[in-house]
């Protein structure tokens, strides 16, 4: 959101904004566009309402909406895209749309994409040129796998009060309720914390508390303004150079930490030529012209296990919406020549990815199989 | 929930009530000022006085968000003061129109803060500035031109109790005392189901591969790499099944039967207090005092106190909490001796003691406290002279200083058209051409995202000042925008 302010005073014009949250307390230490009275509110109308009214000349655009949910007409309107994101599916998910929306044929259409993100007195700032430097999904190993804890730990041997939530999280809450738990209901929170701290005294742990429940169930990430406004502001410069190409851009990589000193560093991250999303070569399957759909999907099942797929002509086997599934069933004891011709490229989406993989699929002429 | 949840979880409810007493002074409005008055209200500051003699222009209102466009020819102070009030009730936001030069000069007006925060000041006057606040205060200045900055802290001493290490960890093996010892010889290993045997706690391994080494040696623990080799296999002797977890688990930690060391900061700062008047350290005073009885404690029981923490562990449940309460009851007796030893020492010297929430708070960090001992502001001519350091970032800085004192002489806030300004600060730093240009072409204009970076990194240092947590950088950070780097100059010393 600081983000945002420094890109006003840039004097840059049109500006988009996506949210689909509403403020929440827990948001205002750390935001000067929102207050007290805009709590419940959509936090990307309340910014942009602010924005509006501070600054003339600039025109914020505010979209309640979630990113997945805007279409590509959408996101080809812009130059730039800067994005501070809260989770990796997210940011996997804009990265696979930005770098896919590349035309080889046309430069404009290579949208630099700013990511920034904070977590406590530390933080980080990369600039993606799609398809030139290295993009998300190339550096996804570099990300740390979330705190999980072992189910025969919280199972059998809890130790530690953290290892009391997660087991009324994760074994008690289905036992006890049907309906999903829902980490934004206060009544959820306060029993999820009062089975906990129960299941503590069971075992004589302590230090079960609301706040340490409500840290584990939500991972809850701590965030501090000044933070956000280091990383939102190299965003920013990063967005001026770019707009402006005053200076080249960040090279493509700067990690921020306060903790200990101060420092920013900066560093170039490669580029994985295997990369799924912009390693730009399609994955290329041979079958034999009498192998059916279900063939193809099986033979891709590594890549994207719950896929469905669709040729230039249209859908070939959809799992969703149900409609759709009925009515490309049938498709799938179809031999593949029936359907599409030798060397075409198909397009493979699968919920559990977030980008659609290209595959090219080839028959042999003969039925060796 | 609170407000203050995200940060709280960073820095603790007793980190939140510094914040809340802390007073700040600001001393001229500059977009980098206004932010770092932003984040630290956003932060939830308790008092924070903003000094500026002038009224906003149209060249303030592009360089901040914060100048509405109806606020021409009002006083910049109060209109930044009253818009960032209205961020957060809880702080107190006070504008004041006047000249920053008449609290510069006004000792009575700067005595009640904590941290002065200044900007585009010249050294001279910067120097003169600090003679009045150091005793009392810590000065940061930041200076925003361009696509360059630096934000720069002064300070006597400053010293930290929780640096936020990886872990306070710390088992004492090599001094096993009665309970936790006849805890371990309750366990019989040979005896146990192999299922019971993968969850014993990798601490009773450790005294059971510990016992045994020192029937086969009688000195110390194993301190060779032969030595060490040798207690690993003893340790890995235990294992039943293939890859055992608490086994893997013992063997990673083997290393902490060694004999603890007092670290070599904690050491220097033992002798920096000897001898001394404790009340010398001035506003460290607490802290000084907790060391010279941290080293009484030493001299005591020949260790640190315990801090009672422990790592998770493949353990059931009960091994598990039947160690924690035994390291939980031996920290408490350390704190209790501690504070003892603490008491004692405040008697004799007449000293006000330390709330017993602070004593067992430095006792439960000692071993990671921090202490830094800054120099004054003329002390940066020294930075001119070490030439291994980044000659680029030098010259920034040198270009910088040159450009504060320019425009602090000619009475300017801008040196636009002004061609006598670029050789001036061509002076400054006379083999740096492509930096002075960096900081010329700027016209002595701020760019508001290079202003926010360090208005951001001031807010950051500033709470950690405040705090006594974490460690700030010493002296002299230079941020280069264009690479999107930062070098610290660092000058001074540092404990720990
Ligand atoms: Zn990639």
């Amino acid at each position: 959101m600081a983000t945002r302010q420094n890109l006003a005073a840039l004097r840059v014009l049109v500006i988009d904004v996506i949210d689909m949250d509403t403020i929440d307390v827990t948001n205002l230490n750390r935001q000067f566009l929102f207050s007290e009275s805009d709590v419940g509110k959509a936090k990307a109308s309340v910014a942009a309402e602010f924005v509006n009214k501070r600054v003339p000349g600039v025109k914020v655009v505010p979209h309640v909406s979630a990113i997945q949910d805007m279409s590509d007409d959408f996101y080809e309107r812009f130059n730039i895209v800067i994005c501070g994101l809260d989770s990796v599916e997210a940011r996997r998910w804009i990265n696979a749309k930005i770098v896919g929306l590349v035309d080889d044929n046309d430069p404009t259409t290579i949208r630099p994409l700013i990511d920034g993100g904070t977590e406590g007195l530390r933080g980080q700032v990369r600039v993606i040129l799609p398809t030139i430097t290295a993009c998300y999904e190339c550096s996804l190993d570099m990300i740390a796998p979330q705190k999980t804890y072992p189910l025969c730990t919280i199972a059998a041997t809890p130790r530690l009060p953290e290892h009391c939530i997660e087991w009324a999280l994760v074994v008690g809450w289905p036992q006890w309720h049907s309906e999903l738990f829902d980490a934004d209901r206060p009544d959820h929170m306060q029993e999820m914390y009062e089975r906990a701290l129960e299941r503590a005294k069971e075992h004589c742990i302590s230090g079960v508390t609301l706040s340490l429940t409500q840290g584990v169930v939500k991972h809850i990430i701590p965030a501090i303004a000044s933070t956000n406004a280091i990383v939102a502001s190299a965003c920013c410069t990063e967005a001026f150079k770019l707009a402006t190409a005053i200076a080249p851009p960040l090279d493509n990589y700067m990690t921020y930490a306060g903790n200990d000193g101060a420092h920013a560093y900066p560093f170039s991250l490669d580029a994985r030529p295997d990369c799924p999303v912009c390693g730009g070569e399609a994955l290329r399957v041979d079958l034999a012209k009498s192998a059916t759909l279900s063939d193809l999907l099986e033979s891709i099942a590594v890549q994207a296990p719950k896929a469905s797929i669709s040729a230039a002509s249209g859908p070939l086997y959809m799992r969703n919406p149900p409609v759709l599934e009925k009515a490309t069933r049938a498709n799938l004891t179809k031999p593949l020549s029936e359907l599409f011709e030798s060397g075409s490229e198909l397009v493979v989406t699968d919920a559990t990815l977030p980008f659609s993989l290209r595959v090219t699929v080839r028959f042999s002429q003969d039925d060796h199989r | 929930m609170n407000k203050y949840d995200r940060q709280i979880r960073l820095w603790s409810e007793a980190g939140q009530g510094s914040l809340k007493s802390a007073r700040h002074l600001v001393l001229g409005v500059t977009a980098a000022t206004t932010e770092f008055v932003k984040n630290m209200v956003l932060a939830g500051i308790g008092h924070v006085t903003i000094v500026d003699g002038n009224s906003v222009t149209e060249a303030d209102r592009s360089a901040s968000f914060f100048m509405h466009h109806d606020v021409d020819g009002s006083n910049r102070a109060q209109v930044i003061a009253q818009y960032i009030q209205s961020l957060n009730d809880e702080a107190e936001v006070v504008g004041a129109a006047e000249n920053p030069n008449h609290y510069i000069q006004t000792p009575e007006l700067l005595a009640s803060y904590d941290i002065i925060i200044t900007t585009r000041l010249a050294d001279d006057i910067l120097m003169q500035l600090w003679k009045n606040v150091c005793k009392t205060s810590v000065l940061i200045q930041i200076d925003s031109y361009g696509c360059v900055g630096q934000v720069r802290s002064f300070f006597l001493w400053h010293t930290i109790v929780d640096s936020h290490p990886e872990s306070r960890v710390e088992l004492y093996l090599h001094n096993l005392w009665s309970e936790i010892e006849s805890y371990s010889d309750s366990i019989d290993l040979e005896a146990l189901e192999n299922h019971d045997h993968e969850h014993i706690a990798f601490v009773v391994l450790l005294i059971k591969a510990l016992q045994e080494w020192k029937r086969r040696h009688h000195n110390g623990p194993p301190s060779t790499l032969p030595e060490k080799k040798e207690f690993k296999a003893i340790i890995k002797a235990f294992e039943r099944t293939y890859d055992q977890e608490n086994v893997s688990e013992a063997v990673r930690n083997a290393w902490r039967v060694s004999v603890p060391k007092v670290p070599e900061g904690l050491s220097k700062l033992f002798e920096i207090q000897e001898g001394c008047n404790l009340r010398e350290f001035g506003l460290q005073l607490t802290f000084f005092s907790l060391v010279r009885a941290l080293k009484q404690f030493v001299a005591k029981y020949d260790r640190l106190p315990l801090s009672g923490d422990l790592p998770d562990m493949k353990s059931d449940t009960a091994g598990y909490n039947r160690i924690v309460e035994i390291y939980r009851t031996k920290a408490k007796q350390d704190a209790e001796q501690f504070a003892r030893v603490y008491l004692n020492l405040c008697q004799l010297e007449g000293l006000e003691p330390a709330s017993q929430s602070e004593i067992e708070h430095f006792c439960k960090n000692c071993r990671h406290i921090r202490a830094l001992r800054g120099v004054p502001p003329n002390e940066d001519k020294r930075l001119n002279l070490r030439v291994h350091e980044d000659s680029e970032f030098k010259s920034i800085f040198s270009a910088i200083c040159g450009a504060n004192e320019y425009l602090y002489r000619n009475h300017l806030t801008t040196w636009y058209g002004d061609q006598s300004a670029a050789e001036a600060l061509r002076d400054y730093s006379a083999h740096y051409a492509d930096q002075v240009g960096l900081v010329y072409d700027s016209s002595a204009e701020e760019l508001h995202s290079v202003s926010a970076f360090l208005g951001g990194i001031a807010a950051q240092e500033a709470t950690k000042f405040t705090l006594h947590q974490y460690t700030p950088f010493m002296h002299t950070l230079v941020y280069d925008a264009i690479k999107q780097a930062t070098h610290v100059f660092l000058n001074g010393e540092i404990f720990n």
